[in-house]
C-alpha cells in the first residue's frame, strides 16, 4: 500500500494524461507537486521568468504540437500574472490545463485574509471553459480527468484547477483496489472517438455543394491544429474548392496546395469574395464569423462543427453538420468533383494571393523577410509572427514559402505573445527551426524570456523589424539582445544570407533596420 | 449646437481631469491613441507610456503610494486589460486607491461561454480584486461613473476600482455642456476622513491600557494611510510601550528606536514572537489581521491577549481577532484622543512596563548580534545580509527612497538595514507578488523628482519587468537598482532543502550577469562579488548621474532563519504529509519560534507518535 501526497497523486494523473511539459514558476504551496515531478522523471518543468510567459509558452507548445500541457502558478502572487497569459489560450481555443495551489481548503470561499489569498478561482472564470477547486484528496484524479475532458471536448479551450495546500500535502492510503477505482484508465475518461454526424446530412450537403458554382471553404479553429484531423486537409485538396484560413488555422493547409488562397484577412473586400455562392465553414471562430457576416445573408452556408452549440445563429445555415472535419469532408469530395469548380478556384486563389502580395508591397521590409525565410526554407520551419508588419509577411509565407507551421499572433488578444509562444513551440519539437518574426515593441513585452532561452541553448531565431522611432523606444534593440546573450546580426539593407547562418545554435537575432 | 459637441475622448479626459487625475499610465495601442491625445492636451494630465500593460499598472500604484494622490492606468481591451490584473490585485491587497480603466468590447458578453471568445465578460475578472467595477454604457453617464469610481476607491477601506470603456464610445459625440468644464480642478489628494473615535470606547481603551501588565502597540498600514506616525510615536515613547508593526506597517515607527521590535515574524523573528506570546494587551492600529500577521490567533499569538482595535473600516473589526475594545476612527485622531485621555488621568505608564520592554530590547539586541555574526562569517560568497548592511549605510547617508521587491531579499533588507524612516520605504507586500520592483520604482520616482530612488530586488523578481529599464532610460529617471543575485528562487529552495530531501526542482536559476542585461538597456551597470566592492560601486553609480545597476553576487546557501512562523501559518493543516523528522529538523534550524521551539516540537512529535501505527507511508517522501 502506498501513501501518496496530493501532489504525487496529481503528478501521476498528469503523466497518465500524457503530459510531458509543465510551464511554471514554483511557490511554497507547490512543494509536493515539484517533489513528485522531480522524482517521477516523466515531466519536464520549464521555468520562465514570469508566469504570464509561462502560460504563453504553454499556448505555443499546445498550438504547435496539438498536445495538451500544463501551466502552473503559485497561489495569488503567481496566478495574478498567469491570468493574462492564459487568456491567449481562451482566445485561441487552446486546451491549456492551468493548475494552481490555493490556501487551506478551510480558509477559502470566502478567503480569510491569508497571505496571497484572493478569490482566485473567480479570476479564471471568464477566461476558461471550466474551472473548479479540488477540496478533497480522493477527488484529484476525477477532477484532473474532468479538466482534460472539458478542455478537449467540443470547441477546445483552457481550464483551471485550484488545489488547496492541505489537499496537496495530505497523504492518504492508496490500496490497489482504491487505485483502480480512483484512477480511470487513460482514454476512458473522455470520448476520443469519431463524430460521424447525422446519417442523412450527407445527401443534403451533396445537393447544396453540387448546386454551387463558386463555393468557398472557410476553415476556422475547428479544423484543429497539427495532428488533430490529418486526413481533413487532403479531403479539401481533393474537393478542389478554394480554401481560406483564419489566424486559428493558418498553416493547416500544405504550403504547395493549389486550393489554398491564404489568410482570410488578405481576402477582405475582394471582388471574388462577393461572387461566392456557397460557404463551407469548418469550425467557426471570431475571424470566420465576421467574414461570413460581411459576405451577406444571401449566401448559403454549410457548417461543420464538432460542438453542436457552435452553429451560427440568426443566419441561414443550409446544412448544419455535427461531425468532425475528417468524416464530414470525406463525404463531400464527390459533390464538388462533379460540379467542376477548377476555373473558379484558380480565379479566387490568384486574386487572394495577389491581394496578400500587394498589401505586403506597401512595406519593403516584408519582401526582405519573405525572401530570407524562403532562402532558409526547409520543411521544418515554424514561423511565429508578432506585430502588424510581421503578420503581413506571415500571410505571404502561408502560400509562398515552404514551412511546417505558421502562427500569427493576433494583436487584439494579448500583445507581445510571440517570443514566449515561439519558445513553447520550440520545446514541443526541438528539432524544428522556430523563427520568430516580430516588431520591436512586440519583442520588448517578454524580452526577458530570451535569457532562459539562451541559458537553455534553445535554437530559436528572431527576425526583429526595428521600425520604432527613437523617441518611443530609446533602447538599442541589438544591445538589449546582446545583453541578454543572443548572437545578434544587424542587417540594414536586408542581406539575405544572414538568416541561414543564424539557423544553428543558440538564440540568435537578425535586426532589420 | 453642433459646435458645442465634443467626442467621447474629450469627455472622458475632462471627467478624469475633474476627478483630479494628473497621471495616466498606459501602454500604447492604435485604438487608444485618440484618447491618449485628448488626455495629453489637458495641460495638467501627464501620460506615461510603459512597455507593457502589466508594468503600467504597477507604475500607477507606485505613484499613488508615494504621492498619496489618485492615478489611473488605461489600457486596451482583452489581454491588455487582463494584464492589469496582477497590478490591480496588489493594489487591492495593500488597499491602494487606483483607477483601472480599459477599453472593452462593444457587444454584450456571451455568458454561455460559446465559441465567440471575444465576447467574454472582461470586467468580471476584476470583480474579486476591486472595490467597485463598472462599464460605461453611454457617454451621458461618464461623469457619474468616474466620480463614483474615484469616490469608492478613496473611501473607507481604500482600494482599486475598474471601469470598462466600450471602444465605440471614443468616437461618439455628446453635447459639451454635459461635460465638466475644462481646467481648474485640484489634483485629488487621498485625504483621510478624520473620523474621531467614540468617547466611551476611547475611555475603555485607556482603562485597558492603564491596567495592562505587558502592553504592545501594533501598527499597520493604516498608520501610513492616516499619517499618524508622530501620534503613534508620541504614545509609545510617552508611556514606554514597545512597538511592533505588521508587514504593511513596516516603517510606521523608526526601526532603530529602542522601543521598536520591528516588523512581524519574518523580519524580527524571536523578538516579535516573544512579544506576541507574552503581551497581555495589544493596541492594534490600522491592522488587518491576515496570514502575514498570523491572524492574531494561536499558535503564534497568545490566546490570553486582550485586543484594542483601532481602524477606520468597520468591516475590519472582528475579522479573525475579536477585540475587547473596538474604536472606529482615523488612526491619527483616535491616537490623539487616547493620548489626551491617558494624560487627563495623569497616567504616564507603569514601572513594570520598563522591565518588559527592556527584556524585549535585550532579545532584539541579542538577535541583532547573532544576525551580524552570521553575516560576517566566511561564506562561499557574499552573505546577503552583509550586502544589505553595506547598502543600508549608504542609503541612510544619502536619504534615498527605497523600493523593495523579492522573496528573501526584502527580509534581508529589513533585517540588516534597520534605519528605515517613516515613509522612506515601499514594500508592496499584500499579495507577496514578485516582480513589481522596476515599475514601482518608476512610479515612486515620478512622484518625487527631488529624491533619488533605490530599488533593492532579488534576481528572480528583477527580470519580471526588465523591459521597463527602457522606460527608465526614456524618461531620464535617476533610479538605482541593487540586485541581490543568489541564482535561486531561494525561499522555496530552502524548503526543498529541509523538507524534500534536497530534491531541487525549478528553484535553481542560472548564473546570469544582470549588469550585462542592464548595460544592454544603456544603464551604468557593475557586477560586484565582495562586500568591500559595494561602496565604491555605489559611489560610481551615484556619480553616473543617470540610472544605474549593481549586480551583487551573493550566497545561495544561507536563508533567513525566521521563516518558520510563515510555515506554521501558511502550511497549517498540511503538516500531516511531512515526515516528522524533517519537520523537527526545520523547527530546530529556524530561530523565530525562539523559546517556544521546544513546545512546537513536542506537539509535533506527539502527533507523529500517534501516527506510528501507519506502517510505511512516511518513507515515500525521503
Amino acid at each position: 500500500m502506498r501513501y501518496p501526497s496530493g501532489g504525487e497523486l496529481l503528478v501521476e494523473c498528469l503523466v497518465r494524461q500524457g503530459v510531458s511539459h509543465v510551464f511554471s514558476i514554483i511557490g511554497g504551496q507547490m512543494g509536493t507537486i515539484y517533489d513528485a515531478i522531480g522524482r517521477s522523471g516523466d515531466i519536464d518543468v520549464v521555468t520562465p521568468r514570469s508566469e504570464t510567459a509561462a502560460a504563453l509558452m504553454a499556448c505555443g507548445y499546445t498550438a504547435a504540437s496539438g498536445r495538451p500541457c500544463v501551466s502552473m502558478a503559485t497561489v495569488g502572487a503567481g496566478v495574478v500574472y498567469e491570468v493574462a497569459g492564459l487568456s491567449k489560450a481562451w482566445f485561441d481555443y487552446l486546451p491549456v490545463i492551468s493548475i494552481a495551489p490555493q490556501v487551506q481548503s478551510y480558509r477559502v470561499k470566502p478567503h480569510q485574509e491569508s497571505l496571497q489569498a484572493c478569490e482566485q478561482d473567480e479570476l479564471f472564470y471568464p477566461i476558461t471553459k471550466w474551472n473548479s477547486i479540488v477540496f478533497h484528496w480522493a477527488r484529484i484524479p476525477q477532477m484532473v480527468d474532468r479538466a482534460f475532458r472539458e478542455a478537449l471536448t467540443g470547441v477546445p479551450g483552457p481550464v483551471h484547477l485550484d488545489i488547496p495546500v492541505d489537499v496537496l500535502f495530505k497523504r492518504s492510503p492508496l490500496t490497489a483496489a482504491r487505485e483502480q477505482r480512483l484512477m480511470v484508465e487513460p482514454g476512458r475518461s473522455r470520448y476520443e472517438g469519431s463524430i460521424m454526424g447525422e446519417a442523412d446530412a450527407a445527401g443534403r450537403v451533396f445537393r447544396a455543394l453540387s448546386a454551387a458554382r463558386r463555393p468557398l471553404a472557410v476553415i476556422g479553429q475547428g479544423f484543429g491544429r497539427p495532428g488533430r484531423f490529418p486526413a481533413a486537409a487532403a479531403s479539401l485538396e481533393e474537393m478542389g474548392v478554394p480554401v481560406v484560413t483564419t489566424v486559428h488555422s493558418a498553416g493547416v493547409m500544405p504550403d504547395g496546395s493549389a486550393c489554398y488562397a491564404g489568410d482570410l484577412e488578405s481576402c477582405e473586400g475582394l471582388e471574388v469574395v462577393g461572387q461566392t455562392d456557397l460557404v463551407l465553414l469548418v469550425g467557426i471562430d471570431h475571424g470566420s464569423r465576421g467574414f461570413i457576416e460581411r459576405i451577406g445573408a444571401a449566401v448559403p452556408v454549410v457548417q461543420v462543427e464538432t460542438d453542436p452549440t457552435a452553429f451560427l445563429s440568426g443566419r441561414d445555415v443550409r446544412v448544419a453538420v455535427y461531425a468532425d472535419p475528417e468524416n464530414a469532408l470525406a463525404g463531400m469530395k464527390e459533390a464538388t468533383v462533379k460540379a467542376d469548380v477548377s476555373s473558379w478556384r484558380e480565379e479566387f486563389v490568384a486574386a487572394a494571393r495577389d491581394a496578400a502580395d500587394s498589401a505586403a508591397a506597401e512595406h519593403q521590409v516584408v519582401g526582405t523577410i519573405v525572401d530570407m525565410l524562403r532562402e532558409a526554407g526547409t520543411g521544418r520551419n515554424v514561423i511565429v509572427a508578432d506585430g502588424e508588419v510581421p503578420a503581413l509577411a506571415a500571410r505571404r509565407v502561408l502560400t509562398r514559402v515552404e514551412h511546417k507551421a505558421v502562427f500569427i499572433m493576433d494583436e487584439r488578444e494579448i500583445r507581445g505573445a510571440g517570443l514566449p509562444f515561439a519558445i513553447g513551440a520550440h520545446l514541443s519539437e526541438p528539432g524544428d527551426n522556430v523563427i520568430l518574426v516580430c516588431d520591436k515593441n512586440s519583442l520588448f513585452y517578454h524580452v526577458r524570456e530570451l535569457q532562459p532561452a539562451v541559458c537553455g541553448g534553445m535554437d530559436i531565431t528572431v527576425i526583429c523589424v526595428d521600425d520604432v522611432d527613437a523617441e518611443t523606444n530609446v533602447a538599442d534593440t541589438g544591445s538589449v539582445l546582446s545583453g541578454l546573450g543572443c548572437d545578434v546580426r544587424r542587417c540594414a539593407g536586408g542581406r539575405r544570407g544572414d538568416l541561414a547562418s543564424c539557423l544553428a545554435g543558440v538564440p540568435s537575432a537578425v535586426i532589420l533596420q | 449646437m453642433r459646435g458645442d459637441s465634443i467626442t467621447g475622448c474629450e469627455l472622458i479626459s475632462r471627467c478624469l481631469e475633474a476627478e483630479g487625475i494628473r497621471y495616466v499610465f498606459t501602454a500604447h495601442t492604435e485604438r487608444l491613441h485618440p484618447l491618449l491625445d485628448a488626455l495629453e492636451q489637458k495641460g495638467d494630465i501627464r501620460v506615461v507610456a510603459a512597455r507593457s500593460e502589466t508594468a503600467a499598472t504597477v507604475m500607477a500604484d507606485g505613484y499613488v503610494r508615494r504621492s498619496r494622490r489618485v492615478a489611473a492606468v488605461l489600457t486596451d481591451d482583452n489581454g491588455a486589460a487582463l494584464s492589469q490584473v496582477s497590478g490591480v490585485t496588489n493594489a487591492w491587497a495593500d488597499k491602494i486607491p487606483l483607477l483601472s480603466l480599459s477599453l472593452s468590447a462593444d457587444s454584450e458578453p456571451d455568458f454561455s461561454k460559446g465559441y465567440d471568445r471575444y465576447r467574454f465578460d472582461q470586467g468580471e475578472v476584476f470583480q474579486p480584486v476591486t472595490q467597485y467595477r463598472s462599464k460605461l454604457e453611454s457617454l451621458s453617464e461618464a461623469q457619474s461613473v468616474f466620480a463614483e469610481a474615484v469616490a469608492r476607491s478613496t473611501s473607507n477601506k481604500m482600494g482599486p476600482c475598474h471601469v470598462d470603456i466600450p471602444a465605440r464610445l471614443l468616437g461618439e459625440t455628446i453635447d459639451g455642456r454635459s461635460a465638466p468644464d475644462p481646467g481648474g480642478f485640484e489634483e485629488r489628494r487621498i485625504e483621510s476622513v478624520r473620523m474621531c473615535g467614540d468617547g466611551d470606547a476611547v475611555e475603555r481603551a485607556a482603562a485597558l491600557i492603564a491596567g495592562a501588565e505587558r502592553p504592545l502597540l501594533f501598527l499597520g498600514g493604516g498608520v501610513h494611510a492616516s499619517g499618524a506616525h508622530a501620534e503613534a510615536a508620541g504614545l509609545a515613547r510617552g508611556l514606554g510601550i514597545p512597538v511592533a508593526t505588521s508587514m504593511a506597517g513596516v516603517g510606521a515607527f523608526p526601526l532603530d528606536d529602542p522601543l521598536c521590535l520591528g516588523g512581524p515574524s519574518y523580519t524580527s523573528g524571536e523578538v516579535f514572537h516573544a512579544a506576541i506570546k507574552e503581551a497581555d494587551t495589544v493596541v492594534a492600529v490600522g491592522v488587518s489581521f491576515g496570514g502575514l500577521e498570523g491572524f492574531g490567533l494561536p499558535p503564534l499569538w497568545s490566546d490570553a491577549i486582550r485586543f484594542i482595535h483601532i481602524d477606520v473600516a468597520p468591516l475590519q473589526m472582528g475579522l479573525n481577532v475579536h477585540p475587547e475594545v473596538a474604536v472606529l476612527g482615523d488612526a491619527r485622531t483616535v491616537l490623539t484622543q487616547l493620548a489626551e485621555t491617558l494624560a487627563g488621568r495623569g497616567f504616564t505608564g507603569r514601572p513594570e512596563w520598563g522591565r518588559w520592554s527592556a527584556r524585549l530590547a535585550e532579545l532584539k539586541s541579542g538577535r541583532a548580534r547573532r544576525l551580524e555574526r552570521n553575516a560576517m562569517r566566511r561564506w562561499p560568497s557574499m552573505h546577503q545580509g552583509r550586502a544589505a548592511m553595506e547598502l543600508g549605510r549608504l542609503v541612510d547617508r544619502d536619504d534615498l527612497l527605497i523600493v523593495i521587491d523579492g522573496g528573501n531579499t526584502p527580509l534581508y533588507a529589513t533585517m540588516y538595514a534597520p534605519t528605515i524612516k517613516p515613509g522612506q520605504a515601499f514594500f508592496p507586500f499584500g499579495m507577496a507578488a514578485l516582480g513589481g520592483g522596476i515599475p514601482y520604482a518608476i512610479g515612486v520616482q515620478l512622484a518625487s523628482p527631488d529624491r533619488r530612488v533605490l530599488l533593492v530586488t532579488g534576481d528572480g523578481s528583477f527580470m519580471y519587468n526588465v523591459q521597463e529599464l527602457e522606460t527608465i532610460k526614456r524618461l531620464g529617471l535617476p533610479i538605482m537598482i541593487a540586485v541581490n543575485n543568489d541564482s535561486a528562487w531561494n525561499m522555496i529552495k530552502a524548503m526543498q532543502d529541509s523538507l524534500f530531501a534536497r530534491n531541487f526542482v525549478g528553484t535553481c536559476l542560472p548564473d546570469v550577469d544582470y549588469s550585462k542585461i542592464a548595460s544592454g538597456f544603456g544603464l551604468h551597470a557593475e557586477r560586484v562579488s565582495r562586500p568591500e566592492e559595494i561602496a565604491p560601486a555605489y559611489e560610481r553609480a551615484v556619480a553616473s548621474g543617470g540610472p544605474a545597476l549593481i549586480d551583487a553576487v551573493t550566497d545561495s546557501t544561507n536563508i533567513p532563519d525566521s521563516l518558520l512562523s510563515f510555515f506554521l501559518v501558511e502550511f497549517e493543516g498540511a503538516f500531516a504529509g511531512i515526515s516528522p523528522t524533517k519537520l523537527a529538523r526545520s523547527l530546530w534550524m529556524m530561530r523565530d519560534v525562539g523559546i517556544h521551539r521546544m513546545m512546537y516540537m513536542s506537539t509535533y512529535i506527539r502527533k507523529a507518535l500517534l501516527k506510528v501505527f501507519i506502517p510505511s507511508g512516511w518513507g515515500r517522501s525521503s
